[in-house]
């Protein structure tokens, strides 16, 4: 037998139907995945990109009245983790 | 008998590997392969090329997926250029990085329209046994500020590093943190960097079937029947009863976009692949075989091209043809039939 190009041990016929797609719950829901869902992702599930941007803007929102109120009871805002630390060089006494 | 397949493409959705960093290691994961090479990262000129290749094709739905497209770091910009062709830009990621507040902020200057979120673990000693993540507090705020900002459900996958409670917790944090639904997917053999099987040492060991059966019926509970399993083995490896039960609740997902040439993903450099994990060989590579495209639907119906997918879609066996589940099955993952033999498969009869 002829293996595949990424060396498949499959052996049954190369001439097949198509493979019905089921539709699962998850299309339902939000999706990004790459399976062969017969529930399209064409038609378009849940938010649209203005109500996504709606989430975000209450998002920013929130987190800058959170850090202003931290600010208020005099603590400082969380040190986001993404910035790199300096760090200090050692000095040793010779 | 049902007409035969024609084996041509009609892409509406694809898939750009952006890169093949990751903040996560996980054993399973196929980009392990790839050794998460930094150099791997698209640029953005490339990506903005692709977005107008596809928009001359129609082609309106696509995913950015890595490595993990959180750490691409024109993410921002790619989709700002994505909206203006009017497309829905998605992602699939861990969202770990969302953790970052600095982070956090500049992506939602420009977010993706949907984001697929896959959990690696819960808690410290989950995720540093599954994924190698240190710093979990960072990551389980990134995936709460996901769930609470995109409302949206969660995915998984169930390796042999994993426990059936190891699951269970999984499911009951990211319900409690506001997931919709929950997909879970049965881990698949992993090719080498060159392209060879390389390991099923994650893949579920059909003695513990059993144990997942059960703890999938507390889950499905918990989600108020908003589960989804994708179990990349051919059906024929469980409990008839079981895969019955799981389609007439809608929570079986079968296959994938190779199966129906629905579309197709793309690689750093633009070539196109037949899937993320197979990116060893392009089927089309840009500037050699297309050049745009009206070019690339040429090459991707080209007999040549029809052939290599009439090969990897094949049924796993002569004896598939008899099977009552041959419609909606065609063996699972093709990567698995990397490493899985045709003799292990058998027909379900069920009689209806």
């Amino acid at each position: 037998m002829k293996k595949s190009f990424i060396g498949l041990n499959k052996t049954g016929p190369r001439e097949t139907e198509l493979v019905e797609a089921l539709s699962p719950n998850c299309a339902k829901s939000h999706c990004a995945c790459d399976s062969n869902c017969s529930e399209p992702r064409i038609i378009k599930q849940g938010y649209s990109g203005e109500e996504v941007e709606k989430f975000v803007k209450d998002a920013v929102e929130a987190a800058r009245r959170e850090d202003a109120q931290k600010r208020q009871k005099g603590q400082e805002p969380p040190t986001p983790a993404s910035k790199p630390k300096t760090r200090r060089k050692k000095r040793f006494i010779e | 008998m049902n007409d035969l397949f024609d084996f041509q493409a009609r892409p509406q959705a694809a898939w750009l590997t952006t890169n093949r960093q990751c903040d996560a290691r996980c054993p399973h994961c196929y980009a392990k392969g790839t050794r998460y090479n930094p150099s791997d990262d698209m640029t953005l000129e490339t990506a903005s090329s692709i977005l107008s290749l596809l928009n001359s094709m129609d082609i309106k739905l696509v995913t950015v997926l890595g490595g993990e497209p959180l750490m691409w770091e024109p993410l921002v910009e790619y989709n700002r250029i994505a909206k203006s062709y009017g497309m829905e830009s998605r992602m699939a990621t861990n969202a770990f990085r969302f953790g970052d507040d600095d982070f956090w902020m500049k992506y939602m200057e420009q977010p993706c329209n949907l984001i697929g979120v896959s959990i690696k673990g819960v808690g410290a000693e989950m995720l540093k046994r599954l994924a190698n993540v240190n710093d979990h507090e960072r990551a389980e705020r990134g995936v709460r500020r996901a769930l609470d900002c995109y409302k949206n459900g969660v995915s998984t996958v169930f390796s042999s590093l994993m426990s059936p409670d190891d699951l269970w917790g999984i499911a009951k944090t990211t319900r409690e943190w506001g997931a919709k639904t929950i997909s879970i997917g049965f881990a698949c053999a992993t090719l080498d960097s060159h392209g060879k099987a390389s390991s099923k040492n994650y893949m579920i060991d059909p003695n513990n079937f059993k144990a997942f059966i059960e703890v999938y019926d507390r889950i499905d509970e918990l989600f108020d029947g908003g589960v989804v399993f994708e179990p990349q083995l051919p059906f024929c490896m469980f409990d008839a009863d079981f895969i019955d039960k799981l389609i007439d609740k809608a929570q079986l997902s079968n296959g994938c976009f190779v199966n129906s040439r629905g579309g197709f993903t793309l690689d750093k450099n633009g070539n196109v692949l037949v899937c993320n994990s197979i990116y060893h060989e392009p089927i089309a590579r840009i500037g050699q075989d297309f050049t745009d495209g009206e070019s690339l639907m040429r090459r991707l119906n080209d007999e040549s091209v029809k052939d290599i997918f009439k090969d990897l879609t094949r049924y796993p066996s002569d004896v598939c043809l008899g099977c009552d589940y041959k419609r909606y099955c065609r063996g699972g993952c093709l990567v698995n039939w990397t490493v899985l033999k045709p003799d292990m498969v058998k027909p379900v009869i069920r009689g209806v």
